[in-house]
């Protein structure tokens, strides 16, 4: 014998006719759900747990007041979460005081979460770019592996670009794909104000690889990077970083545990 | 913060802090409070207070405990801190001397404009 499948159709009513359904208290633990739901993974439960008790308190006694006025307990609730204010914005709050207040480390704390994830990602994109960079001046195409031959003609040659060498194209590879990778990566990681993060990062990396350019002159590819992170690295990765994190923050907001019948 | 209320985070934070300055208080209380007096001119929406009152609680200007039982409705009290006091004088201060230029430069505009128009009266006569 099969069991019987439970076949749910979908409701086609308009909004608030679905909402004539929901009790008060449906209707808080729907909105205290999409209070909550985007701070997973970064507040930890116990504070959450704190918002949302602190949360549903101050809504109910808010609806009280309007029932007291003269509202229907549903209304009053309704009016209640309207006044309390969206959801998605009140996280975003919530979450932008929690990462500047309770971050842990002190350079952490020095920059600000955002920063040093920005810091972080596109520093090592520079890293990288240099290593490769380096990797091409000292192991030209068809040279041998003798390390020391190599080292004399990287003082001696301002090499053209490009030079055929698979360093030459794992270079400009990473110069090209840097700010989406590192653009995405920073944008998923600190959803709020992300392409700002970036901005304010990639300046001190371009300040120091225009100064290690000019080190490393008369080899000019140190000042190609320089200008690639000033007129590639930074409108692109602001952009994707900023495209990431709308992304992040539009799916954590999605995310819910309990059937919502309304993005209030 | 809604920019049409003119009200900016640190306005909200010299809000806080001085109806906390009065006494212990729960976060609709404050909210409550701060509708009551300014007469329902500061409109704040409601969900605003929570992320202030963490920032200032994790500035140490304010603290914070529960009362009631656990398991049935709690409520969450703020109060200041030593710090906090001094911070919310500090807040008034600042208030009182910006609010005191801008008035000055206002009214001083105004009196011209009136001589100016009393100028151009007497003129047309």
């Amino acid at each position: 014998m099969s069991a019987a499948k439970i076949i749910r159709f979908p409701d086609l009513r308009p909004k608030d006719q679905q909402d004539a359904d929901l009790t008060p208290e449906e209707l808080v633990d729907d909105y205290l759900e999409h209070l909550c739901a985007p701070l997973v993974g970064w507040v930890p439960y116990r504070e959450r747990e704190r918002l949302r008790e602190e949360a549903r308190s101050h809504l109910e006694g808010r609806a009280h007041a309007y029932g007291i006025d003269g509202f229907a307990p549903q209304e009053a609730m309704r009016r209640s979460i309207e006044r309390f204010g969206k959801s998605a914005r009140l996280s975003e709050e919530f979450l932008e005081t929690w990462l500047n207040y309770q971050s842990q480390g002190k350079i952490v704390q020095k920059l600000g979460l955002n920063n040093a994830y920005a810091l972080f990602f596109f520093g090592q994109m520079a890293a990288l770019s240099y290593l490769f960079l380096n990797l091409r001046l000292v192991f030209p195409p068809s040279s041998s592996l003798r390390f020391g031959e190599s080292v004399h003609r990287f003082d001696a040659i301002g090499m053209p670009l490009p030079d055929g060498s698979i360093w030459t194209y794992l270079f400009l590879g990473i110069v090209f794909l840097a700010p989406f990778v590192a653009g995405w990566l920073t944008g998923r990681m600190a959803v709020l104000h992300a392409a700002r993060a970036v901005y304010h990062m990639m300046l001190p990396i371009i300040i120091g690889t225009f100064f290690l350019g000019v080190a490393l002159l008369p080899s000019r590819e140190g000042l190609f990077v320089a200008l690639a992170e000033t007129l590639w690295w930074l409108p692109v990765g602001c952009l994707t970083a900023h495209v990431a994190a709308a992304v992040t923050w539009r799916r954590r907001c999605a995310y819910h545990s309990i059937p919502i019948r309304r993005n209030l | 913060m809604p920019k049409d209320d003119g009200l900016n985070k640190k306005h909200a934070i010299t809000l806080i802090l001085a109806v906390l300055g009065d006494g212990t208080r729960h976060g609709y209380d404050i909210a409550r409070e701060v509708e009551r007096r300014s007469q329902g001119q500061l409109n704040l929406p409601d969900g605003s207070f929570y992320p202030i009152l963490r920032q200032l609680e994790g500035e140490e200007l304010i603290q914070s405990t529960w009362i009631g039982e656990e398991g049935s409705r709690r409520k969450r009290v703020y109060s200041l801190t030593r710090s906090g006091e001094a911070e919310l004088a500090q807040h008034v201060e600042a208030w009182r001397s910006f609010a005191g230029a801008m008035d000055r430069v206002i009214t001083r505009k105004t009196d011209w404009l009136v001589r100016a128009l009393l100028l151009g009266e007497r003129f047309h006569a």
